[in-house]
């Protein structure tokens, strides 16, 4: 019987562009998301709110392999007229944030 | 090294933080179909403008002749997406910038793909910008070569 592997996952690092409480609007944003990419779409990515890391940063979590279509449909998603911006993509939450810090010294 | 155009000073930390070099502001750095050194023309426009003066044409429409014509002065088109971040309708947008991206590389022109921003929420990232570039039509390289075109502002300087 052919075994189904572990989902390998990403990190990307989101910034708002005003402060926002995305923890109690997840599923307006994920609504949002679903209008571009479409529930497959959705499904495949599994997008999960993962923290937020500063008054605009927020971590999310996605399958491998579907982090273009998230990047992409994240530059069409609005909530409540803030916009998102995807800036960083890395395999851990650590190398995530060390790469951050080093885009903002920079 | 990516560039973009907005209508306001994007702040300098954000700019860098968005992965761009240089977020060029209308007003502040170029001219939007007005008189100066730097000039965004809009297609109809080309006429009213010193040629060398014009960096760049805003299109948003396919016109082959005129993109002959623009071919000829080795001006760069600049393709407007700000119809299409904004969520109006959707899809006649992506087909509309599709279409002349597709034509623009077809002829040979210098591309550049621009957020027109009129705010913050308008915006989208360098990383973003590259994947909407492939989503119209662009193969990885181009898309990169889309996005470094940096309007001539620093050659002519």
């Amino acid at each position: 019987m052919a075994m189904i592997l572990k989902r390998k996952s990403r990190y990307i690092l989101v910034i708002s562009s005003k402060p926002i409480e995305l923890g109690s609007n997840l599923s307006m944003f994920f609504d949002e998301l679903s209008k571009y990419i479409g529930l497959f779409g959705l499904a495949k990515l599994s997008p999960y709110f993962v923290k937020k890391i500063g008054e605009k940063e927020f971590i999310f979590r996605i399958a491998r392999g579907s982090e273009r279509e998230f990047i992409l449909a994240l530059s069409f998603v609005k909530l409540n007229d803030v916009a998102f911006y995807s800036i960083l993509t890395s395999g851990t939450i650590k190398s995530l944030i060390r790469k951050y810090n080093e885009k903002k010294k920079n | 090294m990516f560039y973009d155009i907005a209508y306001f000073d994007v702040d300098k930390g954000l700019t860098k933080l968005l992965g761009y070099k240089k977020i060029y502001c209308i007003g502040k750095d170029v001219t939007l179909n007005e008189d100066g050194d730097y000039i965004i023309a809009d297609a109809q426009l080309l006429h009213r403008f010193k040629l060398s003066n014009i960096i760049g044409v805003r299109v948003n429409k396919v016109n082959k002749a005129l993109f002959q014509k623009i071919k000829e002065s080795d001006k760069l088109i600049i393709i407007d997406i700000s119809n299409l971040l904004s969520g109006g309708d959707f899809i006649r947008e992506y087909n509309t910038a599709r279409n002349i991206l597709r034509n623009a590389i077809k002829i040979g022109l210098r591309v550049s793909l621009a957020s027109f921003a009129k705010d913050e929420a308008h915006l989208v990232s360098a990383l973003q910008m590259l994947e909407i570039a492939k989503f119209l039509g662009a193969d990885e390289d181009k898309a990169k070569e889309i996005l470094g075109n940096g309007y001539d502002i620093e050659k002519k300087e």
